[in-house]
């Protein structure tokens, strides 16, 4: 049942392997090799909240690390408070990771003229991120992935440097840290994660664009995600600094969608437990919402314990997708529950309505393309049943 | 939603191991009776010491701290049942700086969680369908949960109800709260 945790940080799941990393295809991998390939290129992996874009990030740091490149992954929802104006946090814990894994680098290769100009950029991005110098104790990781902020030092302020006027400041020093790490045949990439927490499009490129040009100044190649309104944003395009844009859809809308998700299920032991009804009921229920689906197996597992049954049936899973689904209804307004009525009864998703871009930010309607919507299945009942009640 | 009593609550978080997250709903007439209560269950189960944490008047950086400070312990966040649409976004936000390995229970309102529902889709994904209504009778047990309790607790440390009570007897019990649980479940709290 452990292995069933929908909240459990990504990284000790793949390490584990708990995760089943063709879900998407190679899509990791193709990102990873293009930032590779292309130092400076910017790529964007938008998608809803749950849909396994932190796990493909996580697989790509690690394809990054195993193809010899230096991956700085940064959590920047870890280091920064994001709900304020947040200019320049991204640069600043990008700066101040980018020191931490150097300094992994440049004690294994004992060179003290990299150790040099390691400490002035550590200086330089110290005060860029935080106003003040903090000694950086040795790098408490061995990999290069993942890092909250919070350890290092342990309590650090938030990082809301202003760029306009610290850019400079940190310029020259990471840009001869870069060259040194260039320099012993290590191109370095940034990965970001966290920015999709910014659900309104406005406040996620405010956050991101003057930093992100700064990077690309740097030629560092930038992989980030990014929240689905970034998709489905009408009257503004992706800028096109971003030489690509994937959006994760939920996996049911592929063919063999019904496969790869029994395959989580099965990656994580949960088919020894769930008849096939529940294993189906459960994948089929979920969407294809990965978080949903490990949320559903686990609460069916729950079930079936406090009811004192040796496997998971039918009914368990039935409890667990209503449990589910009463919590995407709990805070809907009238106005939502009419919209997700049309969209059930018609078909039609207009994404000019607020309403409608609402509903598929809180996922409680899915994306399975840029036309195809659906109510979430384990909210859909409950929509009928008000809609057969008010009948 | 059933209402379910605390200590059933306490047993599907303990199944659940570490980073659990979970939205109880309070009864809405005896909130802080039934706060101590539910968290005496939630100290019986997940074991050692429950923190309540006030968020009504943390500043976010604060928040983060405490909730990090230690990571590993359970904490009940109280004070959210007035948070309007602004705080909601920013704690949704601020979601990663939230994530913790102990057990993390977001103790609310049925409009606390309406407002969570509504405003913070990123707690929401968290949370998924774990939001309990606790029970306002959460103390008590049928004699068929405790009997299933019992034989969890035989199970897991290879010992049956009379080796227990003789080690208690001996004095020589590890001070664990699972055998305090025990030993009350087999009505020999006089032996604690």
């Amino acid at each position: 049942m452990k292995r069933l945790n929908p909240t459990a940080p990504p990284w000790d799941a793949i390490e584990a392997g708990l995760v089943v990393d063709d879900l998407h295809g190679s899509l990791y991998q193709n990102l990873a090799a293009r930032a590779e390939l292309e130092p400076g290129s910017q790529q964007l992996l938008a998608g809803g909240v749950g849909s396994g874009k932190t796990t493909e990030l996580l697989l790509a740091v690690k394809w990054l690390h195993t193809h010899g490149n230096i991956p700085v992954y940064v959590d920047v929802a870890a280091f920064a408070d994001l709900s304020q104006p947040s200019s320049g946090a991204v640069l600043a814990a990008f700066g101040v990771r980018l020191a931490e894994v150097s300094r992994m680098v440049f004690e294994d290769i004992s060179s003290s003229e990299h150790l040099t100009i390691l400490e002035r950029t550590e200086h330089a991005v110290q005060q860029f991120a935080y106003g003040t110098w903090i000694p950086t104790p040795s790098a408490p990781l061995k990999i290069p992935a993942p890092s909250k902020g919070c350890r290092v030092g342990g309590k650090l302020p938030r990082a809301i440097p202003v760029l306009d006027r610290g850019f400079p400041e940190v310029r020259e020093p990471l840009q001869a840290l870069l060259k040194a790490l260039r320099d012993v045949s290590l191109d370095v990439v940034a990965l970001f994660d966290g920015l999709d927490r910014l659900l309104d499009p406005g406040t996620f490129w405010a956050t991101v664009e003057a930093d992100f040009a700064a990077l690309r100044e740097l030629e560092v190649s930038v992989l980030a995600v990014a929240p689905i309104t970034v998709s489905f944003e009408v009257g503004r395009t992706i800028p096109d600094q971003f030489d690509r844009v994937h959006h994760l859809v939920p996996l049911i809308a592929e063919p063999e969608a019904g496969g790869k998700l029994r395959s989580v299920l099965e990656r994580r032991g949960a088919t020894d437990l769930l008849q096939s009804p529940a294993a189906d009921l459960t994948c089929s229920a979920s969407g294809g919402v990965l978080r949903d689906l490990v949320s559903l197996a686990r609460d069916a597992g729950e079930e079936a314990y406090v009811s004192g049954a040796e496997r998971i049936g039918q009914k368990h899973a039935e409890k667990a997708v209503r449990q589910l689904g009463t919590g995407y209804l709990r805070g809907l307004g009238p106005e939502e529950i009419r919209a997700l009525s049309q969209l059930d009864r018609t078909g039609s998703f207009d994404l000019h309505s607020v309403v409608n871009v609402g509903l598929l930010a809180t996922r409680r309607v899915l994306e399975y393309s840029h036309t195809g919507f659906r109510v979430h299945p384990a909210l859909l009942p409950l929509i009928r049943e008000g809609e057969a009640h008010i009948a | 939603l059933e209402p379910q009593p605390g200590h059933e609550i306490a047993r599907r978080l303990e199944l659940r191991g570490s980073h659990a997250w979970a939205v109880v709903l309070k009864p809405p007439d005896t909130a802080v009776p039934a706060l101590d209560a539910f968290e005496d269950e939630l100290e019986v189960y997940l074991g050692g010491r429950v923190r309540t944490v006030d968020a009504s008047q943390l500043s976010m950086a604060d928040l983060r701290e405490q909730l990090q400070s230690p990571p590993d312990d359970v904490i009940v966040l109280t004070g959210l049942d007035d948070f309007d649409e602004d705080s909601w976004t920013a704690l949704d936000i601020n979601r990663d700086g939230m994530e913790r390995q102990g057990t993390l229970v977001l103790w609310l309102s049925s409009e606390g969680a309406l407002g969570l529902c509504r405003h913070a889709p990123n707690l929401r994904s968290f949370i998924g369908g774990s939001i309990f209504h606790l029970g306002p009778d959460g103390g008590i047990m049928t004699e068929q949960e405790r009997q299933r309790r019992l034989a969890d607790l035989a199970a897991h440390y290879k010992l049956d109800n009379e080796q227990v009570i003789r080690l208690a007897e001996a004095r020589t019990l590890p001070p664990d709260p699972e055998f305090v649980e025990w030993l009350v479940l087999l009505g020999r709290g006089d032996l604690l």
